[in-house]
């Protein structure tokens, strides 16, 4: 019956107004300083992949990236010639194959087929970080019985028969083969065929080193090709240029949404998510080992991870203090200052980049998370680990909040920055 | 008449929201949005994360922690400098610095025994590399490698010194 009162309406509206007021400037909000420095190290700087591979002095070189680039694609080099680089690492695939586990070679592997875009400025490759190079990891499924399933005297002959005035015109001479007795047809100190472990360990240490260059050389040029392969730009990169460019850090214009923006505030809070602890610096990855309390697929043991690992590249036969790297024994640092024990290291694996991550599915060392929310969630929760000790505690955060996050993420797809005939399969000798 | 009352009312209320927002309010709303190094940080006690840091009971406040680069030893035995080379400490990049030590009296100490160790306080975990000392320099000078900061924060260096049967332990703090 009685209207409302003056005072109710003034009161009605002052309240509407800040709530309006308070909103609005909400929406505008910038960064604070330190903000924006943590910012411009998560930008994406094409300088950082120009670093030379030290290990590695014809990583460079156009003819081994030519060379390495039909080496990745030629499936002669394996035991059944079904088997190359591409056959897990699908080019249209961001260089991976989708999979929990690779099926692309021999039989099952143990592990998820991680994408190369970017990899080289890591100094370990594989989730255990096992090999300390690009070209030495090449190495390694070169040679084992679930992928490739070849062996060294196999490859050094393919070498000489299709590829030898590519290779001479890079890495010079090439061992003469026709000897039999002094070079078996198939020999290997890795082969799981105990046959090709005692012809390898009949040869003489001299003819062992030639052959033992000759596959060495072999993963350099994989890695020339390989280094080609960087993330590109994304939204993301976009968006830090526009923050650092505003006196007030509110970026105009904006290249994140509102949700995005939400989410990459909590990706880098310590009271949020947090995920700037281990996905920093441009390529969003520290590159190191960390215990996430993944457990391991139905039926399979919890996997060591780096604490199998760092004893493995320790005693690799191609790591950077070996006879057959580049380095200057002085700059090996990373292997000569690498941490070899601690309980932190049991089933602790290496951190991936997040760019592109939303082409990288399914996720964690044996794809056991299949989407991007089953990631968060896991992260939310933070079970514990069955070995070793999780590094994660519990996040505060809603399903809302959760969401921000991951929308987030699909700002860091920018795609791959390479030529084109590179990622095309090159005419094979 | 009263419209004029109305707008003004509704004016100064929208300034009002602006300016509280702007002044910090909006805090409070924005669970997690700012980064504030000077809030404390996670409780990691009840995780065994390998190396413990004793000796680690500042907050991981930028503001209220000493990153001086020269620091006196527990016992009050040595001075130590560090330096880093750079003003800026790389994030995830492994590199070196070199320290030097002199006694009370500022005479510089050659032909001590160094071990290094640290973390990250705050978040109980130790360092990711295993830096060392690799060289004698001369002049209380030595050169520490293997140094590398994984994470942005704040993170602390620990040198233990034995020298002519004394020992001794100085800590460094760097925000990263």
């Amino acid at each position: 019956m009685q209207s409302i009162t003056w005072l109710d309406r003034q009161l009605r509206l002052a309240l509407i107004g800040l709530l309006l007021g308070w909103s609005s400037a909400l929406a505008a909000i910038g960064w604070t300083d330190e903000e924006r420095a943590l910012l411009k190290s998560l930008q994406l700087e094409s300088h950082i992949f120009n670093t030379p591979s030290a290990s590695n002095r014809y990583a460079d070189d156009e003819t081994a990236v030519t060379l390495g680039h039909q080496l990745f694609f030629d499936k002669r080099f394996s035991v059944n010639g079904q088997v190359s680089c591409a056959s897990c690492h699908i080019p249209e695939k961001m260089f991976i194959d989708g999979l929990p586990l690779a099926t692309g070679g021999v039989a099952t592997t143990d592990r998820k087929t991680m994408t190369i875009i970017g990899v080289s400025v890591s100094p370990w490759l594989f989730w255990d970080g096992r090999k300390d190079s690009l070209w030495s990891q090449a190495l390694g499924p070169w040679e084992s019985a679930a992928e490739h399933g070849g062996n060294r005297l196999q490859y050094a002959r393919l070498i000489v028969e299709h590829y030898g005035d590519s290779y001479r015109s890079i890495f010079g001479q090439l061992p003469k083969l026709e000897d039999g007795t002094r070079f078996p047809a198939n020999a290997s100190p890795n082969s799981s065929d105990a046959a090709e472990r005692v012809a390898w360990e009949n040869m003489s240490a001299e003819d062992q080193d030639a052959i033992s260059t000759v596959f060495a050389n072999m993963g350099k040029a994989v890695e020339a090709y390989q280094r080609r392969f960087l993330p590109a730009r994304a939204r993301f990169d976009a968006y830090v240029e526009e923050v650092l460019a505003s006196s007030n850090g509110i970026p105009q214009p904006r290249s994140l949404s509102k949700q995005e923006e939400e989410g990459l505030r909590l990706f880098i809070s310590e009271e949020g998510g947090r995920c700037i602890q281990c996905h920093n610096g441009p390529l969003f990855s520290n590159n190191e080992f960390h215990n996430t309390g993944v457990p391991p697929l139905e039926g399979r043991t919890p996997d060591r991870g780096r604490a199998a690992g760092v004893e493995a590249v320790l005693a690799d036969e191609f790591n950077c203090l070996s006879k057959f790297s580049d380095a200057d024994p002085n700059s090996c640092e990373e292997l000569r200052f690498v941490k070899s024990s601690g309980p932190e290291l049991e089933g602790a694996m290496r951190t991936p980049s997040l760019r592109n991550i939303t082409h990288l599915a399914p996720f964690m060392h044996q794809g056991q998370f299949s989407t991007l929310k089953d990631v968060l969630m896991h992260y939310k929760e933070a079970p514990q680990s069955l070995i070793g000790h999780t590094e994660l505690t519990p996040l505060q955060l809603d399903d809302r909040q959760l969401a921000s996050i991951q929308a987030f993420l699909s700002a860091l797809d920018g795609g791959v920055d390479a030529p084109q005939h590179l990622i095309q399969t090159p005419s094979l000798p | 008449m009263k419209k004029n009352r109305y707008s003004t009312v509704f004016a100064l209320s929208l300034a009002t929201g602006i300016c509280f927002t702007f002044s910090g309010g909006g805090e409070f709303a924005l669970a997690s949005s700012t980064m504030d190094n000077s809030s404390s940080g996670h409780d990691h006690s009840s995780h065994d994360h390998g190396d413990d840091h004793s000796g680690h009971s500042m907050n991981n406040g930028s503001m209220t922690v000493d990153v001086s680069p020269e620091q006196t030893s527990t016992s009050g035995n040595f001075v130590v400098r560090l330096d880093h080379g750079t003003d800026t400490l790389p994030l995830n990049k492994i590199h070196k610095c070199t320290i030097e030590i002199v006694d009370r009296k500022g005479s510089p100490i050659d032909g001590a025994v160094i071990m290094v160790d640290g973390g990250m306080p705050a978040h109980g975990h130790g360092l990711p590399t295993t830096p060392k000392v690799t060289k004698s320099l001369g002049a209380g000078k030595y050169l520490v490698e293997g140094i590398r900061f994984s994470m942005p924060g704040m993170w602390q260096l620990t040198f233990h010194i034995h020298v002519n049967g004394e020992k001794d332990v100085v800590i460094f703090n760097f925000k990263v």
